[in-house]
């Protein structure tokens, strides 16, 4: 069987009817990282007996007819910036391989395991979240499965490879100013980042805790509802987790787009974005029927809000590294830390303001609108190494650019699905962004475009 | 490079208008300083990230400054760096520094006591 394109609904579903092991959907998934991962670079840790162990217990439980959840067998990565048991928590770091092992996972791992999911590896990334390419002077570059010459994206890097290699179904990453949507677009995969608060960031290593969101990233709309529906919860242990009931995507996939409020962003949106991305934006735009535009007021103002909340508190939380330990940072990581450090604390403040500002004029517009359409990249990948890129006329940096379009919406903590056009040669994606906790939307929107054939992942010739 | 351009121009073009004013106040005393500080560096002190060369840029002593209050230690190669950097950050805050809201406009806080 060519178990490594299936689905995680496909492989919970074989494994639930015992038409296939849990035990063998991983040796699989690990045979498939042995292969591939020289390349693509994807993985910084593989947990081979810790998986062979969790896939066993799944396939006793399932023998003795034990539930055994939605997700079983299904294996899985995550960011290494999550805290695995066991090993040292890196963030795509050179200084935290000297930190202790963590003593007990990440909830959300804690959550899909409790599920039947079975934990497979640590995955690379930007260090310490301040990146957008998937480039690590540490570890290399996670390279991307349809041109292993060009950038994944990030920080989420690994995750966007191992995903659209097809190493594993599922990975999850995070997201602060666009580390989940930035690499499903330039990898060509489905990435949720819900509200801000909807999931507990609990035991992962923080970059910005103003604007840092958890989520997943997978190959199917359904599986990222599947996943999600999964890691919903409060957990107390992070302050900023909403206190909500969980509310279930799943049942509600197939609603379809019918009655939807759907415009797509102008302005700010569409400038510097290259004919990929308007192209990918006008196929989603016409398979939705959508011919209204609207206006993100002020997007690029909270693009910079967004910029300077993220430089200052990065900075205040590695200002003790900083001091200690400079020479061991990626350089270009440093030096913007640094520089964060010294930025006064008024502009800080205007900026959390004008953050609340901007967040009531937005979500004015989802009054009359239940979607907003927006590109999630400017471009299809740059190549591994490229600095710069022309927008609108102008060269800018690759690494600081690439979340020009993400960065005004995790910034108020909107909701995002991003999904996949399967352009030729390379695939870009399409933002999907709705009202505070309306998940279901985004991802009902997403299935759609799926069922459609707009969306879709593509298959790499690896 | 075009983003440093960008950015120089709309951080002096805030200054003109009050806005990252502390920055463009601080050019002023940062060339005088510069003049005074440019005499052979005492054996044994830490070399600044500025201090190989003339200061030309109104962020240098902030840097000197800051570096030293913070306890970092910014070796000279970085200084160029951490100058374009502040550059890139100050020309970002100055669309929103510049951006009128009323007194009583809050932060956006998630602290909840």
């Amino acid at each position: 069987m060519d178990t490594h394109w299936l689905s995680a609904a496909e492989i919970a579903r074989l494994v639930a009817t015992g038409k296939a092991s849990a035990a063998a959907m991983v040796e699989a998934a690990l045979a498939r990282i042995t292969e591939h991962d020289p390349i693509l670079n994807s993985f910084t840790a593989v947990l081979a007996d810790r998986a062979r162990k969790r896939a066993q217990a799944v396939d006793i439980a399932q023998a003795k007819g034990r539930s055994i959840g939605p997700l079983a067998g299904v294996p899985f990565a995550v960011k290494n910036l999550f805290d695995i048991t066991g090993i040292a928590t890196l963030a795509g770091s050179k200084i935290n391989r000297s930190c202790p092992p963590s003593i007990r996972d990440a909830v959300l791992i804690e959550r899909l395991e409790a599920a039947g999911a079975v934990l497979v590896g640590a995955l690379n990334m930007g260090e310490y979240a301040y990146d957008f390419t998937g480039e690590n002077v540490h570890d290399g570059p996670s390279r991307n499965p349809h041109d292993v010459n060009r950038m994944t994206g990030g920080s989420s890097g690994g995750s966007g490879a191992a995903v659209a290699g097809g190493l594993v179904p599922v990975a999850l990453g995070s997201d602060t100013n666009g580390s989940i949507r930035v690499p499903s677009s330039l990898c060509g995969i489905f990435g949720l980042k819900p509200t801000y608060g909807r999931l507990p960031r609990s035991r992962t290593f923080p970059f910005v805790a103003s604007l840092d969101h958890v989520g997943p990233f997978a190959r199917t709309a359904r599986d990222l509802a599947l996943v999600y529906d999964a890691m919903q919860g409060h957990d107390p242990e992070d302050g900023a987790c909403a206190d909500r009931p969980v509310e279930p995507t799943l049942p509600l996939l197939e609603r379809g787009v019918e009655g939807l409020r759907i415009a797509v962003a102008d302005g700010y949106f569409r400038k510097g974005a290259f004919p990929e991305a308007r192209v990918a934006i006008d196929r989603v735009a016409a398979a939705l029927h959508v011919n209204r535009d609207i206006e993100i007021p002020e997007a690029h103002r909270a693009r910079a809000a967004a910029y300077v909340i993220t430089a200052t508190e990065g900075a205040g939380l590695h200002l003790g590294r900083l001091r200690s330990s400079a020479s061991d940072f990626d350089p270009a990581v440093r030096d913007r830390l640094i520089a964060g450090a010294m930025v006064p604390a008024t502009l800080v403040n205007k900026a959390q303001k004008f953050r609340r500002w901007y967040r009531e004029r937005v979500l004015d517009l989802f009054t009359e609108l239940d979607v907003i359409l927006a590109p999630a990249t400017p471009c299809t990948a740059p190549l591994i190494g490229q600095q710069t890129f022309l927008l609108d006329g102008v060269d800018l940096p690759v690494r600081a650019n690439l979340g020009l379009y993400t960065q005004p919406i995790s910034f108020i903590g909107l909701p995002v699905v991003a999904v996949p056009v399967a352009l030729d040669p390379l695939p870009i994606a399409v933002q999907i962004i709705t009202a505070p906790w309306g998940e279901d939307v985004a991802l009902r929107v997403a299935h759609a475009l799926e069922t459609t054939g707009v969306a879709v992942a593509p298959r790499p010739a690896i | 490079m075009a983003l440093a351009r960008k950015t120089k121009i709309s951080t002096k073009a805030a200054a003109r208008r009050g806005t990252a004013s502390k920055a463009k106040g601080q050019s002023k005393t940062a060339l005088k300083s510069s003049k005074t500080k440019s005499g052979p560096r005492k054996a044994g002190k830490t070399p600044s990230p500025v201090s190989n060369r003339i200061k030309a840029d109104p962020l240098d002593d902030l840097i000197e400054a800051a570096g030293a209050a913070f306890g970092l230690s910014i070796k000279p190669e970085w200084g160029s760096a951490v100058r374009a950097n502040l550059h890139v950050i100050f020309g970002q805050a100055a669309l929103f520094a510049e951006f009128e809201l009323p007194d009583d406009a809050e932060p956006a806080p998630v602290f909840k006591a």
